[in-house]
């Protein structure tokens, strides 16, 4: 479960390349660690080159010192840092702007696309985050929910 | 017949994956791979050839019976064709 999600996808460095040229990128996601919000081997996210500085709440695609690519979320940004956590996580990453591949500009599940900015998606990710102390309980409820649905 | 200038062939993980570079979007889940046979016939694909010459250029490195050389010569042509990436002379 704690898992990131970008993690055993042998074709992310394509996908930075690809990213780098300017091109837009959608890949499935793998890994847990952005449940509810990204479903392992069923969620489609759709990436851009990063245009702007990176804000709060955005998904972002970022590799770490050792090259490992991970999708998480930004929860705070302390001047130059990004704070980033997965959705379904409680350790929180610090990552420099520079390091910051794509940025999310929409997911799809099943039939349902959604645009990072689309303001009922925003409303639920800001709960999210906001209640971030519950996530244990919060999580295991909505896994069981699922489970039995 | 050849295949289109604007697709590259990237070996990433031991995967040989075919991009557009001409399109600005590119979805990986649909993107078309390749095993080592695919990959020899994309290379030769690169000049004008007909399905004759890649088929004996197949029985011939591979050591496979024309049978198969054909079978696996048609369904590769198939699905470039399927994908749009081959032009005919």
């Amino acid at each position: 479960m704690n898992k990131t999600a970008a993690e055993n996808n042998g074709i992310l460095p394509l996908i930075e390349e690809q990213l780098l040229l300017g091109k837009q990128v959608t890949f499935k996601v793998k890994g847990g660690s952005m449940f509810p919000f990204l479903l392992s081997d069923e969620t489609d996210v759709t990436l851009e080159k990063p245009n702007r500085q990176s804000a709060k709440y955005d998904i972002i695609l970022y590799k770490t010192k050792d090259g490992k690519y991970v999708l998480h979320r930004i929860i705070k940004i302390r001047q130059e840092m990004l704070i980033l956590m997965g959705d379904a996580l409680k350790r929180k990453e610090q990552v420099l702007q520079e390091q910051v591949i794509g940025v999310v500009t929409t997911i799809k599940n099943g039939n349902s696309t959604t645009s990072a900015t689309n303001p009922r998606y925003l409303r639920r990710v800001k709960l999210w985050v906001g209640l971030r102390f519950l996530r244990r309980g919060l999580l295991f409820v909505m896994r069981h929910f699922r489970r039995t649905t | 017949m050849k295949r289109k200038p604007n697709y590259i062939l990237r070996e990433v993980a031991g995967e040989n994956i075919v991009i557009p570079v001409d399109e600005a979007a590119i979805n990986f889940n649909g993107i078309m791979t390749l095993n080592s046979t695919g990959k020899f016939l994309w290379n030769l694909l690169g000049e004008s050839t007909t399905p004759t010459e890649l088929i004996a250029r197949l029985e011939e490195s591979y050591d496979v019976d024309m049978e198969t050389a054909t079978r696996d010569v048609t369904d590769f042509l198939a699905k470039l064709r399927h994908n749009k990436i081959l032009e005919d002379e």
